[in-house]
């Protein structure tokens, strides 16, 4: 019996509890106290003058990093155009040297007894094919 | 001696191969009946979708190490003959008549009829146009309105890039249509090949490299009243006019004797070829018109 009446009676008191808890959290006490900052406090300045500070810095890295970049666009060019004349420098070298080569080589072939014809007779084997106007 | 035909590039080709019949020997001609397939549908001018058929629609065009090595060769084969042989007779040969295989030509040729696509009589077209190959881009440029005939240089080395297959199975001989290249030392020694001349045959024992046959008595056909054939002098653009009627030259390759006949058909007649063979030490086998045979360039 008495465990039965303690029972209902903390349910009821955790209810109260519950309830203004909970109208306590719906009426945003906190909301008030920061929407209620006056606009120009000493800390809205200081915030101010760091963003206009930090806005500012902003502009200087981006200049400096676009005059680098411009930069390196030059140098870019520059390594390209050098790497294109020394690519047809060596494409030109290469051509030249594989034409001497050939030309070396169809000397050689010219100046070898293989170049030469063949040294043929007539025979009286029985021929084993024939030739004729192809 | 294993012996193998077919036909391609329009025209008999023969392979023989001195070894037993076995596995090698078999895979060896299957390949050389390949080589000779793919080089046709690279080299015809008769294929529109050729390589050269492409480069001569369009003046100019990247191409395989065939054709490449092949317009090389045929370039300075003209450097050589003193312009004699000339791979830009393209145009002429279709002036004349000869603008497709020549198979065709001959069944148009049996027809009495006017054809209304061939003028009676050809004109002159111009030969000697600039070929211009850039090897290290695989590159041929052609001059404007410069077309090309590879038809007997291409069958010289055909024979040549397959005999160098085939005889890696034994000694071989190639023969496409005529033009002849042998590899390896068969058991009689040399290959022994049978010429025709004015009065009946003789065999030459050919040792190694190659032989070839140019004539106008084969590939020529009756147009009006009037004979002509497929040996062209680019010197008229007109069908050659000489008294010879074919040279069979000996050289180092079967396309070198390919372009070599050539030239001393053009020679101007059957001394003059005689004369030349000799000066240059070419062996061959000229045969006049008349029948009269001449044997040069120290051939015994």
């Amino acid at each position: 019996m008495t465990n039965h009446v303690a029972r209902l009676y903390a349910l009821a008191t955790s209810l109260v509890v519950f309830v203004a808890v909970w109208l306590a959290v719906s009426a945003h006490p906190w909301a008030q106290s920061s929407a209620a900052l006056p606009a120009n406090t000493p800390q809205m300045a200081r915030l101010a003058a760091r963003e206009h500070h930090l806005r500012a810095e902003t502009r200087r890295v981006n200049l400096i990093v676009e005059r680098r970049f411009a930069a390196y666009r030059r140098a870019l060019a520059r390594r390209n155009h050098a790497n294109a004349a020394a690519r047809a420098r060596h494409n030109r070298q290469l051509a030249s040297a594989r034409t001497a080569a050939a030309v070396a080589q169809r000397t050689v072939v010219a100046q070898s007894p293989v170049a030469a014809p063949p040294a043929v007779r007539v025979v009286t084997l029985p021929p084993v094919a024939s030739t004729r106007t192809s | 001696m294993l012996r193998h035909t077919f036909r391609a590039m329009g025209t008999d080709i023969e392979c023989l191969l001195e070894r037993p019949r076995d596995e090698i020997a078999e895979r060896g001609l299957a390949e050389a009946e390949a080589e000779f397939a793919r080089l046709e549908a690279t080299l015809s001018r008769f294929l529109p979708g050729s390589e050269l058929s492409q480069l001569n629609a369009a003046g100019h065009a990247t191409v395989g190490p065939d054709l490449l090595e092949l317009t090389e060769a045929a370039v300075e084969a003209r450097s050589t003959t003193g312009g004699r042989f000339d791979p830009t007779v393209h145009d002429a040969l279709v002036e004349a008549g000869y603008d497709r295989s020549f198979e065709l030509i001959a069944s148009r040729a049996s027809v009495p009829t006017a054809d209304p696509v061939l003028p009676p009589h050809p004109r002159p077209s111009s030969c000697g146009g600039g070929v211009h190959v850039d090897r290290s881009r695989s590159r041929i440029t052609l001059d404007p309105g410069t077309r090309l005939d590879l038809g007997g240089i291409a069958k010289g080395h055909a024979a040549d890039r397959v005999s160098d297959l085939l005889g890696a199975a034994g000694p071989c001989l190639v023969s496409a249509g005529g033009d002849i290249a042998v590899r390896g030392r068969p058991k009689a020694g040399v290959w022994a090949i049978a010429v025709s001349t004015g009065g009946g045959e003789i065999t030459i024992g050919l040792p190694h490299g190659g032989l070839a046959t140019s004539g106008r008595d084969r590939r020529c056909w009756q147009r009006a009243g009037a004979e002509y054939h497929h040996i062209i002098d680019p010197a008229t653009g007109l069908p050659a006019a000489t008294d010879l009627l074919r040279v069979t030259v000996v050289a180092t390759s079967a396309r070198t004797a390919e372009t070599v006949a050539t030239s001393l058909l053009l020679a101007g007649g059957l001394d003059a070829g005689v004369r030349e063979a000799n000066a240059r030490g070419t062996p061959c086998v000229l045969v006049a018109r008349d029948g009269r045979t001449r044997l040069a360039g120290g051939l015994r």
